[in-house]
C-alpha cells in the first residue's frame, strides 16, 4: 500500500496552502479533494481580499491577520488580486457612533484607512448614494478565489505535492492512538484505494467534523450559509462596504467583468449544499442599491451560496472570523492535525500554523517559506507576434502558474485565438489546454479554470462549445456532460430569473434542451 | 411627430408573421379573403430548426400508430376540447394542414420530397429540405437506416459554426450503430477568414457549390458527409444536388443548435403567403387594439414615422410566444401586451412523455400565453369569448415549443383559427 508523509484533506484554499506550504518544506505530500478544487468555501465566497477594516470593531484578531496577510498576499499572489480599493460608507438609517469606533478599530489593529469627506468618496465612487455621511477609504481588493486556490495546487505540484481531485475520503483505519490507513474513492469511478499517511491534515471546512468524526475524536463546527448575487457589469470602481457592524449586504466587490454583492450570513444544522433562495436575493439587492442605486439597474446574472465554517463559541454574525489549529493527540489520536476558520485572506497564516503542527508530529524542524515565495515567478510577460499579442496580457494577469503553457496552446492548437466565450473573453486555446487536463473532468470544471460560461449569459453560447473540447478526450456520455452542467447553472440562474432575462434564458432553452432534447434538473436544493 | 396615414379596412388582420401567422393568412387568402399581415421583429420561425412534427400525411394514413394521437389530444390543451366538442375531425384537420402546408412550399421551390424524410419518422424538414438530425435523442429514436452500413464524415468548415464536427461526433457516439463517424475541420479559402453565419454563408453559395468544396468533399474517404448548412433558399436544390453529383458522394446538410434553417422556412412561407394575395407589413407594430365587448374592432399600426390604423372583420393574433415577443413579463408574470384578452396557464399540464421537467417557475413562464376556446376564440379578462378575434400558435397556452408542440402545432391551430374566422368574414 501507498505510503505518504503527510495527507491534507480538502482541496479549498486551506488545504492548497498547507499542501504548499509542506511540500516546500520538502515534506511527502498527498492532498485528496472529494468534488473539484474550491468545492466548499472557497468557491462559495465574495472574493475580498480584506484590509482587515470589516472586522476591526468587533474581531480585532482577524482584523491584524488580515491587515498583515493581505499584505503577503499581495507579494506572493499578485496575478490573482485586482488590487482596486476600497471605501466604507454609512447612510442616515446607521449607527453614529459606529465610524468613531471603527477609526479606533482600525488604529489600534494596524488596518490603514483615511477618513474621506462625502464629496471625496463620491469622487472615488461616483455611483454611490448622495445619501452617505460618513466614509473611510481602506485597502481592500479583489482576489479571485480560483486562480488563488489553483495556483497554490500547481505550486505545490511543482514543489513534488501530490495533489488529487474526486477523491473522496471514506473512513478511517485508526490503530493504537493513530490514523493507520485512509480509505478513499473516486468520486466518478467508484473506485476505491487507500493509503498509509504519517500525519493527517484535515482542512476539510464545513465538513471538519465529519472527517473528525471518522476518527472517533470530536470537533464541534458551527455551520454557517452565506448567499452573493452576481450583477452584470461593474458598477464601482473598488469595493464599498457599509459602514456599520456587519449585516446582510453590506459588500459590494467588482470582480472579473462582474459585480458581486453579499452577503447574509444563516446558521445550518449540518454542512450539506448550499442553494441561494429568492428571499436571500432580494433582501441582498435591497440593502446593496441602498449603497449603490445604480446596482438597481443591474442585471442579477446568478446567485450562489458558500458554507462556512465558523468557531463554536458564538454563532453566525458574533462568531469570529478567527482560525483554530487543533491538535486531536489528547483525545487519542496522535497524527491528525484539525483547521478551522480563518477567511480566504488569512489562508496562507492558518495553513503555515498547521503545517508547523504537523511538521512537530513529523519530526520535522523545517520551516515554512510561503511568506516569501511568489505562486509564480514574474518574469514578466512575453513578447507576441500577431493576433495572440491583444489576448496574452490578459491571460498573462488571468493565470498562476503555468500561465506560458495556456498562452502556448491558444499560440499553437488551430483556432486557438478564436474567442469561444464571448461575456468573458475566452480563447479556444484556453478551453483546449484545460480540457486536456487530467484534473478536469466535468464542464465545471472547465468554468472554474478559464471563466467561460460564467458571464453574462451564463454560458448560453459557449456550453457546446466546451462541451467539444471536452468530450474527445473523455469517455462519459457528452449528453449527461451537458445535462449536469446546465443544472448547476440552472441552480444559480432560478432564484435571480425576471424581465428580460428570464426572456432570454427561455431562448437558451429552446436552442440547447428543446433541440437536443436535454433534460435540465429541477431548480435548487 | 409621427405621420398619420389614411386608415384602411381588411377582411382579416393577423398579427404576427411567424409559422402560425402566415399559415393562418394563406389559408384565409387562399379563400378570397383581403387579408393583412403585420409582423416586427425576428421570428422564432426564423430561429428554430424547421423540423415538423404531426402533420405528416402519408404517416397519418399509413402508420397511424406512429403519431399517438389520444395521447397528444390529451396532453395539450386546447387538442382535447377539439377532440370531445369540436365540429372538426382532428385527423381531418391534419390531413387538411399538411397538404396545403407541403402543396404551398413546394410552390417556392421547397419541395417536401421523401427526401426530407431520410432519419425520422415523424419528423420532416421543410427548413432544411434534406435530412437534419442531429439531436441525439431524435437519432436513437429514429433512424440513420439510409447509413446502417458504411461510414459517414462530419465536415466542420473553419469560421462556420453552425456544424462543429467533434461535438456532433461526440453526441452522435452510441447511437449510429455500424456506422462509422468521423469528424474533420477544413479550411474553405473562399470562405474568407474569421466566423460567418448562416446567412452569410448563403450569399457565398448563390451560385451552387464551389469547386473547392467539391474537392474538399471527393477528397475525404468516407462514402457520405455531412456538411453545415451553407444554401439559401433558392440555391439549396442546385447547389446540393451539384455537390452529391461532382463528389459521387450522399452529401446532406446536418442541422444543429448552432444553425438557423428556419429561415428558408421563414422565407418560403412568407412568399407563399404573398402568392396567395396577402398583403405582407414587415417591420410594423401593431401597438394598439380597439375593443367592443367581445368584438376587436380596429387595431393600430406603427413604425418609428409612421402610424395608420386599420379595421377589419376579424383579427388572427399569431404573435409568438416569450421568445417571439409575443408576450410580455411583469417580472415573472406572463401579461398580454395589449391588456385586452385572457392569459393563463393549465398549472396541471403534464408535460409529454420523454419531455423535460422545468423548474415550476421556469414552466408556468414558458406555458403561460393567451387561453382559448376550441374554436380558437380569445377571450376577454372575465372568460368571455370573443366573436371575431382568434389565436394561433406559440401565443396561446402550453404551445410553447418545447414543451408544447412546436411548428406542427402552430399551423394546427393556425388552419383552426383561420376555419372560424372565416365564417365571420
Ligand atoms: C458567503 C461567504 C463569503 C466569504 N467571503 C470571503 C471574502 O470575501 N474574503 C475572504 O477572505 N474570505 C471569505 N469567506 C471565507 C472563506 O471563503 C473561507 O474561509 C475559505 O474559503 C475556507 O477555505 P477552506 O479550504 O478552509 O474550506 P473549503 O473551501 O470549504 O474547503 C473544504 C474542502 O474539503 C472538502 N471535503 C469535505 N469532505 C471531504 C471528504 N470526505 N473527502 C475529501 N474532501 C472533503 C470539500 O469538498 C471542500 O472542498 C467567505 C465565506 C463565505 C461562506
Ligand atoms: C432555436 C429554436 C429551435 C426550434 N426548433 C423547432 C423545431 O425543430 N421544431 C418545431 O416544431 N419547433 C421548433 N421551435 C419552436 C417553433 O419555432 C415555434 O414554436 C414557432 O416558430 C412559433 O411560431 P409562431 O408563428 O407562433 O410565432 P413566431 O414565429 O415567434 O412569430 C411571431 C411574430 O410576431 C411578432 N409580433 C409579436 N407581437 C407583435 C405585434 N404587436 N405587432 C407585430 N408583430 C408582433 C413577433 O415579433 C414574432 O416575430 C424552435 C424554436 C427555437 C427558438
Amino acid at each position: 500500500m501507498a505510503r505518504v508523509e503527510a495527507l491534507v484533506i480538502g482541496g479549498g484554499a486551506t488545504g492548497a496552502g498547507v499542501a504548499r506550504d509542506l511540500a516546500l518544506r520538502g515534506v511527502e505530500v498527498l492532498l485528496l479533494e472529494r468534488g473539484d478544487f474550491c468545492n466548499g468555501a472557497s468557491g462559495g465566497n465574495h472574493g475580498m481580499l480584506h484590509s482587515g477594516a470589516r472586522y476591526a470593531v468587533k474581531d480585532p484578531g482577524s482584523a491584524a491577520d488580515c491587515a498583515s496577510e493581505s499584505r503577503v498576499l499581495r507579494r506572493i499572489a499578485p496575478y490573482c488580486i485586482e488590487d482596486c480599493g476600497g471605501v466604507f460608507v454609512s447612510l442616515p438609517e446607521d449607527d453614529p457612533t459606529y465610524p468613531d469606533r471603527f477609526e479606533r478599530a482600525c488604529k489600534s489593529t494596524g488596518v490603514v484607512y483615511s477618513p474621506l469627506t462625502v464629496q471625496e468618496a463620491r469622487g472615488i465612487e461616483p455611483e454611490l448614494s448622495p445619501e452617505i455621511r460618513s466614509a473611510f477609504s481602506v485597502n481592500d481588493a479583489s482576489l479571485d478565489p480560483f486562480a488563488l486556490v489553483l495556483g497554490n495546487m500547481e505550486s505545490a505540484r511543482d514543489a513534488g505535492a501530490k495533489v488529487l481531485n474526486y477523491k473522496s475520503i471514506q473512513s478511517f483505519k485508526v490503530g493504537r492512538g493513530s490514523i493507520d490507513e485512509v480509505i478513499f474513492r473516486d468520486a466518478v469511478t467508484g473506485e476505491a484505494d487507500k493509503v498509509k499517511p504519517e500525519v493527517v491534515v484535515n482542512a476539510a471546512g464545513a465538513w471538519a467534523g465529519e472527517l473528525a468524526a471518522m476518527a472517533r475524536v470530536k470537533l464541534e463546527v458551527q455551520v454557517d450559509k452565506g448567499t452573493m448575487v452576481v450583477i452584470d457589469g461593474r458598477h464601482t470602481r473598488g469595493l464599498v462596504n457599509r459602514l456599520r457592524s456587519p449585516t446582510n449586504g453590506d459588500i459590494v466587490v467588482p470582480n472579473h467583468s462582474s459585480t458581486i454583492i453579499g452577503t447574509t450570513s444563516a446558521p445550518m444544522s449540518r454542512p450539506g449544499p448550499a442553494c441561494a433562495t429568492k428571499e436571500d436575493v432580494q433582501e441582498l439587492s435591497q440593502q446593496a442599491t441602498r449603497i449603490c442605486p445604480s446596482l438597481a439597474k443591474g442585471r442579477a446574472v446568478r446567485a450562489y451560496a458558500g458554507i462556512r465554517a465558523l468557531s463554536p463559541a458564538a454563532t453566525g454574525r458574533d462568531a469570529s472570523r478567527g482560525y483554530q489549529v487543533v491538535e486531536h493527540s489528547r483525545q487519542g489520536v496522535d497524527n491528525l492535525v484539525s483547521i478551522l476558520g480563518g477567511k480566504l485572506t488569512t489562508y496562507r497564516l492558518m495553513a503555515e500554523k498547521t503545517a508547523d503542527l504537523a511538521c512537530l508530529t513529523l519530526g520535522s524542524t523545517r520551516s515554512g517559506r510561503t511568506a516569501q515565495a511568489p505562486l509564480c515567478e514574474d518574469e514578466g510577460e512575453p513578447h507576441l507576434e500577431g493576433s495572440l499579442q491583444m489576448y496574452s496580457r490578459r491571460i498573462w494577469r488571468k493565470y498562476g502558474p503555468g500561465r506560458e503553457k495556456v498562452l502556448a496552446a491558444c499560440a499553437q492548437r488551430s483556432r486557438g485565438t478564436e474567442v469561444v466565450c464571448s461575456c468573458e473573453q475566452v480563447l479556444l486555446g484556453e478551453l483546449e489546454h484545460f480540457a486536456a487536463h487530467p484534473d478536469v473532468r466535468t464542464l465545471s470544471d472547465l468554468t472554474r479554470r478559464t471563466r467561460a460560461g460564467m458571464g453574462y449569459c451564463q454560458s448560453g453560447m459557449c456550453a457546446l462549445q466546451a462541451l467539444s473540447s471536452l468530450a474527445s478526450r473523455t469517455e462519459q456520455d457528452p449528453k449527461r456532460m451537458l445535462e449536469e452542467f446546465l443544472s448547476e447553472r440552472w441552480k444559480g440562474l432560478s432564484p435571480v430569473l425576471e424581465g428580460d432575462q428570464l426572456r432570454q434564458e427561455v431562448l437558451k432553452r429552446y436552442l440547447l434542451t428543446g433541440t437536443y432534447h436535454l433534460s435540465i434538473r429541477e431548480g435548487g436544493c | 411627430m409621427l405621420r398619420e396615414l389614411p386608415p384602411i379596412k381588411v377582411d382579416a388582420l393577423v398579427i404576427g408573421h411567424g409559422a402560425s401567422g402566415l399559415m393562418a393568412a394563406s389559408a384565409l387568402a387562399s379563400q378570397n379573403n383581403n387579408v393583412l399581415v403585420v409582423g416586427k421583429g425576428a421570428t422564432a420561425t426564423s430561429m428554430s430548426t424547421g423540423c415538423i412534427s404531426y402533420i405528416r400525411k402519408d404517416i397519418l394514413r399509413q402508420e397511424r400508430g406512429a403519431i399517438d394521437l389520444e395521447a397528444l389530444a390529451r396532453s395539450v390543451h386546447p387538442f382535447n376540447d377539439i377532440m370531445e366538442r369540436g365540429s372538426l375531425a382532428l385527423e381531418e384537420v391534419l390531413l387538411q394542414v399538411s397538404s396545403f402546408f407541403q402543396r404551398s412550399l413546394s410552390d417556392q421551390g421547397l419541395e417536401m420530397t421523401d427526401d426530407a424524410f431520410h432519419f425520422f419518422d415523424m419528423l420532416t424538414n421543410a427548413g432544411t429540405m434534406y435530412s437534419c438530425s442531429i439531436a441525439p435523442s431524435f437519432t436513437a429514436s429514429g433512424r440513420l437506416d439510409r447509413l446502417r452500413e458504411g461510414s459517414l464524415a462530419l465536415l466542420g468548415i473553419e469560421g462556420h459554426r453552425d456544424l462543429d464536427p467533434r461535438l456532433v461526433a461526440a453526441m452522435c457516439a452510441g447511437h449510429v450503430d455500424g456506422v462509422r463517424v468521423r469528424p474533420y475541420w477544413r479550411k474553405l479559402d473562399c470562405m474568407g477568414h474569421g466566423g460567418m453565419t448562416a446567412t452569410e454563408a448563403a450569399a457565398r453559395f448563390k451560385n451552387g457549390g464551389t469547386q473547392e468544396l467539391i474537392k474538399t468533399i471527393s477528397d475525404l474517404e468516407e462514402d457520405s458527409v455531412a456538411i453545415p448548412p451553407l444554401f439559401g433558399l433558392q440555391s439549396v436544390h442546385k447547389g446540393m444536388s451539384e455537390l452529391c453529383s461532382e463528389s459521387e458522394k450522399n452529401v446532406f446538410e446536418l442541422v444543429t443548435p448552432m444553425s438557423l434553417p428556419g429561415l428558408r422556412l421563414q422565407d418560403a412561407m412568407e412568399r407563399s403567403a404573398v402568392g396567395h394575395g396577402c398583403h405582407l407589413m414587415k417591420n410594423h407594430l401593431v401597438t394598439r387594439l380597439e375593443v367592443k365587448r367581445e368584438r376587436a374592432v380596429s387595431a393600430l399600426i406603427e413604425t418609428p414615422t409612421r402610424r395608420q390604423a386599420v379595421s377589419f372583420n376579424s383579427l388572427i393574433l399569431a404573435t409568438g410566444d416569450l421568445v417571439g415577443g409575443g408576450l410580455a413579463l411583469a417580472g415573472r408574470e406572463v401579461v398580454d401586451p395589449f391588456s385586452t384578452f385572457k392569459v393563463g396557464w393549465f398549472g396541471k399540464t403534464e408535460p409529454l412523455p420523454g419531455q423535460t421537467r422545468y423548474d415550476a417557475a421556469m414552466r408556468q413562464v414558458v406555458e403561460a400565453g393567451y387561453l382559448v376556446t376550441h374554436e380558437m376564440r380569445l377571450m376577454t379578462k372575465e372568460g368571455r369569448p370573443f366573436e371575431n378575434a382568434f389565436g394561433a400558435g406559440s401565443t396561446l397556452a402550453s404551445f410553447s415549443f418545447p414543451t408544447g408542440v412546436g411548428l406542427g402545432g402552430e399551423l394546427l391551430t393556425a388552419w383552426i383559427a383561420a376555419e372560424y374566422a372565416k365564417e365571420g368574414s
